[in-house]
């Protein structure tokens, strides 16, 4: 290809990035409850008449839970709503320079308000929690404080075992994460960002963007494209207190899978989850590999556990689409079971 | 047919126009990529041609690419390094380094004696300085070279790990050639190339970045960035707040600040809870209510101390955040004398 036809090719694309208007997290909902930064919300059913047991959903405090809801064609919470699931979901928002002090306790103080208004609302006393990434790992820790308060628990992509070697965990691992904090207070997103490009550089940051430059793409890839471009760089920063505590605890530690995580002077102890559990995990997952999250089921008291496998990797589970996107129909179908 | 101006022109507005509309990295890392791209396609065509004339022996083709893939490089990792080449600085750098080597042998009489030439042309200023001024800045001067000397080595490292790759693709390549000519229908053409490409860097730098002596070398990076940016505004807070004009608060009376108004929350959360678990009353209903109008003059200084603000202002937000603990604490007793408790957590087993 001469020089030339890349160029006009690179300025045709950059020209359709441009004039293409992408949304994202299109699916309506309503905010129910705000408290600072974080706020609960609920989508609007799209069936006449929605299951009896309402889903709350906890993502991650790293990046936006939209990742849930990135299009219409890929969107987890359509599908969800779809098959007549009750869906709500925290949003942990932007944490600004005075909400450096929040904990992991307050993310946990925050899940029981959400679930104790979702409750009340529904009539139901216990409801399914999905937790995704970390957000599976708050959920993981609520569900071990509160058994009696959730009927179900599912787990997406959760690091329950921070010991397995990725590249994520070793730099974690040696991070002197009180300098970290201390120099900088809220930990940018930039920061982690970077972290995550820098688990394939050349991929991440090279290959990606000329793959548009090789072939022409049509409109629809490219917003999908630009979709997960806005995701990906759309990354709050992560509280001073929070990023200390989690990296330390779980990471460095690595006390949640030996039962010595501690939570405002309170034991986790993950044998008290008894609740049917399922565990999604997905194969080429560098930031929670399988072996992060399967531990977990041999320690869990739940009778009724299950893993479903993923081919894909942390992000494709949401916004594959390979055909083991299809994977999520046997989820939904493990929810419904058991929200009658 | 448009002309060339009229060509030029309408690149131009849709660069900019783009800019302003993608997100920042996306902008830049798909420009950037078009200059790397075009980069290994020159590559690819010089080898081709030396491939034509004649037999091709791998080390050849490594010195070519050597050379081909010098601009690839920062092109490269531009975006991931620039933190570090800010704080690098340029050329000044190497001089503080050394400065920093002489001080810290000759520290205190050498130290201050370089400091002291350093500011010369400010002599009237240093008597305005406070006393501990000199080891603030020996400090900074101590992290600064801790930090230059490991990003050198991970730069250098990544850089090492860079002409591996480039060796090995020039292996590859020959052993690929070599093979498609037993084949006459195959042919090196660019996107296989660009695909070896790919893989071998990709590699190589997904496997150098996990391993022990490499990820030392990134903690060490990451620590020393973090005692520049420490010790540097340690300095700065020190030098400003000697001046009475200097309008802004210091990171430690906004940490304090921060940390009053979490704990603040905090107590507004538990006395919460003791209201909810009461029996329904008009009294109580005006307990909560007042506890919700309190929160939310809780949540209006928070946003008032997020955006910098100047002295006076955080004076004013540790007055109110004072007031407003005392009527916390008062609806607490209150709520105590009520014999109000809040909700047990589950005993655990």
């Amino acid at each position: 290809m001469e020089d030339f036809k890349v160029f006009e090719q690179f300025m045709k694309t950059l020209k359709t990035l441009h004039d293409i208007d992408v949304d994202v997290w299109q699916t309506p909902f309503d905010e129910i409850h705000k408290e600072g930064i974080f706020r609960l919300i609920h989508y609007k059913p799209r069936v006449e008449k929605t299951l009896p047991t309402p889903v709350l959903i906890v993502y991650a405090y790293i990046n936006r839970p939209y990742i849930l809801d990135l299009q219409p064609d890929r969107s987890v919470i359509r599908k969800l709503l779809d098959k007549g699931l009750d869906v709500y979901m925290i949003d942990w928002g932007y944490p600004k320079k005075a909400d450096k002090y929040i904990t992991l306790e307050d993310y946990i103080r925050y899940i029981d308000k959400a679930l104790g208004i979702v409750a009340k609302r529904s009539g139901k006393d216990k409801i399914t929690l999905h937790g995704y990434c970390i957000g599976g790992t708050l959920s993981l820790i609520f569900s071990s404080l509160n058994p009696d308060k959730v009927k179900n628990l599912v787990l997406q992509a959760t690091p329950v075992d921070f010991d397995a070697p990725r590249a994520i965990n070793l730099w974690a691992k040696s991070l002197d994460v009180d300098k970290v904090v201390d120099a900088m207070g809220n930990v940018p997103g930039e920061f982690l960002n970077n972290a995550f490009l820098l688990a394939d550089p050349i991929g991440l940051t090279f290959g990606k963007y000329a793959n548009l430059i090789r072939e022409s793409k049509d409109e629809k890839f490219l917003k999908t494209f630009l979709r997960m471009e806005k995701w990906i760089f759309d990354s709050p920063d992560v509280p001073g207190e929070t990023f200390r505590q989690y990296i330390k605890d779980w990471y460095q530690k690595n006390l949640l899978i030996k039962n010595q995580f501690t939570l405002a002077g309170k034991k986790i102890d993950l044998r008290r989850i008894n609740m049917p559990t399922l565990a999604i995990v997905a194969d080429y997952d560098h930031i929670a590999p399988p072996e992060a999250t399967k531990p977990l089921l041999k320690i869990i008291s739940s009778t009724d556990k299950i893993i479903m496998n993923f081919t894909t990797g942390h992000i494709g589970v949401s916004v594959g689409s390979k055909p083991a996107y299809g994977l999520w129909p046997k989820v939904i179908d493990w929810m419904k079971e058991r929200s009658q | 047919m448009l002309s060339e101006d009229n060509y030029v022109d309408g690149y131009s507005k849709t660069l900019v126009a783009a800019y302003f509309k993608l997100p920042r990295e996306t902008f830049e890392l798909f420009t950037r990529s078009v200059d790397t791209y075009t980069k290994l396609f020159e590559a690819w065509r010089n080898s081709s041609s030396t491939l034509s004339s004649g037999k091709l022996e791998s080390q050849e083709l490594f010195k070519i690419w050597a050379q081909d893939f010098q601009g690839i490089y920062d092109d490269l990792f531009e975006m991931l390094f620039r933190p570090m080449k800010l704080l690098a600085g340029l050329q000044w750098a190497d001089s503080l380094t050394r400065m920093g080597d002489f001080t810290r042998l000759s520290w205190p009489f050498g130290a201050f004696g370089n400091i002291y030439a350093v500011l010369k042309p400010y002599e009237n200023l240093i008597y305005l300085f406070p006393k501990e001024t000199p080891q603030l800045l020996q400090k900074v001067v101590n992290s600064y070279v801790d930090f230059y000397e490991a990003w050198r080595d991970y730069y250098t490292g990544l850089y090492e790990a860079w002409n591996k790759a480039t060796e090995k693709l020039s292996t590859q390549f020959v052993e690929k050639v070599a093979e498609s000519q037993k084949d006459t229908q195959k042919t090196i053409d660019f996107s296989a190339f660009f695909d070896l490409w790919m893989e071998t860097f990709s590699k190589t730098y997904i496997e150098l970045l996990s391993l022990p002596n490499m990820v030392s070398v990134q903690t060490r990076l990451s620590s020393s960035t973090m005692e520049v940016i420490k010790n540097s505004r340690e300095l700065l807070e020190t030098l400003m707040s000697v001046s009475p004009a200097f309008p802004f608060p210091t990171k430690s009376e906004m940490d304090e600040t921060y940390k009053r108004l979490h704990s603040l929350k905090n107590d507004f959360e538990a006395v919460s809870q003791k209201v909810s678990v009461q029996p329904t009353r008009s009294d109580i209903h005006k307990v909560y209510e007042s506890i919700r109008v309190l929160k939310e003059k809780v949540d209006g200084i928070s946003q008032k101390v997020s955006v910098q603000p100047t002295r006076i202002e955080l004076m004013e937000a540790k007055e109110s955040l004072r007031v407003l603990k005392k009527e916390v604490d008062e609806i607490n007793r209150k709520m105590e004398a009520h014999g109000a408790r809040p909700k047990q957590a589950p005993q655990q087993e």
